[in-house]
């Protein structure tokens, strides 16, 4: 095992770390505000995944899929964010402010 | 060669680095208090991280044309990663995300629009349980100091620490009152009401061996128990309703069904909870102990105003203050209710020396808000009822802290004088 192999093993280890808080951040919440931040770095995560992948297989296609992810996260974000921003005040609950 | 072994070095030192940061914005996603600061977690460093992990895969890659694109991913990351936490941190806001109580001032104030939090209440209520020490902090929104209870002056409530109020309907002839006071305060704050009533069906019903013919009875009893519960419940959700549609302000019905624990966590998230005092569940009158404003202000989801008159107008305040742990923060959760902000307040303390020290403690908060505070002489615990109903009698609002999660010796004092207390003022609020 060369040392980028090693390095790149280690590195997932504390991406996984990463992923765990961001998983339960996702399941727990409490605010839709909440998931929708935990969801933003999950696409962060997945780019990491995606570069560590590329670098133990020894496969550089795997780099562009990182950058594929990355697009992705970015417009699911602003997505959420304009979802977030237009259902806030619909409910009944909202009807009282503003 | 070399280069291409600095370039392996250099991406595994890349590699480790950024995963490491991405380890610990982990943590700080699951650490942090409020939505705004695990934004900061989560997308400073994981920008930081993830453009790192990339631009050493590339490195790694040992190509050109692998650097290259780890270069342009970490690039593109730098360019999209702060557009889409600033837009995920505005719709945080507008939608009214709950800001971390330890926050001193919300800058954005005024600035953006901000709606009713969005936490769905079930999930996040947690059994009440007793606490030692001082209450924890349930506001959701960061304190507004000085200047603006000047401007909002002339209003029952503050608009920015009422969002949410829900009426427990329970029926009883206190009940109108108490929806009164409820409409009052929504409109005075626009915050969104909630007529909640909650019954428990299986109340009093006992599956356990009875004699010949009993188990018919026994459901036949709880069958009509249950249905006339229903009727009442009904009742009282119509009439919400009615004055709902009466007044123009836009009220929630809601009913629930089962344990105690469920009606609890239906109140939960909600800023406000009005009751009709003296009143149990099913509107019969009730000993102290047993009304649902104890039952609600025991759950500690927040303030209970416990209303036995509707009053004209709010203008003098009493907290009552003795010496026990809760006692401490009663200014600062008063403050933080946001409730008659132009109403004089007098502090009085409940016993000598303790108490004294605390009021006095509480009239510099107080003042420090720019509140009108005055200090009462004590009242000591071995006086009679009357002397305290005597005391008590000019004020329309009495703030105390609910006692009953303790028990012991001073319990027996201490629910003396929440009874006279109760019973003099047209308006309990619960801390």
């Amino acid at each position: 095992m060369s040392v980028l192999e090693l390095a790149a093993t280690a590195s997932a280890v504390f991406v996984g770390i990463g992923l765990s808080g961001v998983i339960w951040r996702l399941l727990r919440g409490p605010s839709s505000a909440d998931r929708a931040i935990a969801l933003d770095m999950l696409g962060l995560i997945g780019i990491a995944f995606a570069a560590l992948v590329a670098v133990i297989v020894g496969h550089t296609g795997f780099i562009d899929v990182a950058l594929g992810i990355a697009i992705i996260a970015f417009l699911t974000a602003v997505a959420l964010a304009g979802l977030l921003e237009r259902t806030s005040g619909n409910g009944p609950a909202g009807e009282g402010k503003q | 060669m070399t280069l291409l072994l600095l370039a392996e070095v250099l991406g595994a030192a890349l590699l480790v680095t950024g995963s490491l940061i991405i380890g610990i914005s982990g943590i700080g996603l699951v650490r942090l208090g409020d939505p705004f600061m695990r934004m900061h977690a989560a997308t400073k460093s994981g920008v930081v991280g993830a453009g790192l992990v990339m631009l050493g895969a590339g490195l790694a890659s040992g190509t050109v044309g692998g650097a290259l694109t780890g270069m342009a991913g970490m690039v593109f990351l730098f360019f999209t990663a702060p557009v889409a936490s600033h837009v995920l941190g505005r719709a945080a806001y507008i939608a009214g995300a709950p800001i971390t109580p330890s926050t001193v001032q919300d800058a954005l104030a005024g600035v953006l629009p901000r709606n009713v939090h969005d936490i769905d209440p079930a999930r996040t209520v947690r059994r009440p349980r007793n606490r030692q020490g001082a209450a924890k902090e349930t506001t959701m929104t960061a304190v507004q100091i000085r200047s603006d209870y000047a401007q909002s002056t002339g209003l029952m409530a503050d608009p920015r620490a009422v969002r949410r109020i829900t009426a427990w309907l329970v029926g009883g002839e206190r009940q109108g009152e108490a929806l009164g006071v409820a409409f009052d305060l929504a409109r005075a704050s626009g915050a969104a009401l909630t007529g909640l009533s909650a019954i428990d069906p299986d109340a009093g019903y006992r599956r356990e061996p009875v004699p010949a013919g009993g188990i018919y009875w026994a459901a036949r009893l709880a069958g009509r128990r249950r249905q006339q519960m229903r009727t009442q419940a009904a009742e009282a959700l119509a009439d919400f309703e009615r004055i709902s549609a009466e007044t123009g302000i836009a009220g929630k019905a809601r009913h629930e069904e089962g344990p105690l624990d469920k009606a609890l966590v239906a109140l939960a998230g909600c800023d406000l909870v009005v009751t009709p005092a003296g009143t149990d569940r099913l509107g019969a009158p009730a000993a102290y102990r047993d009304e649902v404003a104890a039952l609600a202000a025991s759950a500690r989801t927040g303030p209970v105003l416990r209303v036995s008159r509707r009053p004209i107008s709010v203008s003098r305040v009493a907290l009552l203050v003795d010496n026990s742990s809760h006692a401490q923060t009663l200014a600062q959760t008063f403050l933080h209710s946001g409730l008659y902000p132009h109403a004089e307040v007098t502090v009085i303390p409940l016993g000598q020396q303790a108490a004294e020290r605390l009021a006095q403690e509480q009239v510099e908060l107080l003042e420090a808000h720019g509140r009108r505070v005055l200090l009462a002489p004590p009242i000591g615990l071995s006086e009679d009822a009357k002397v305290m109903q005597e005391r008590l009698q000019p004020f329309d609002l009495i703030a105390m802290t609910t006692l009953s999660d303790r028990v012991g010796w001073f319990s027996q004092i201490r629910e003396s004088a929440h009874e006279t207390a109760a019973d003099t003022a047209s308006l309990t609020l619960l801390l």
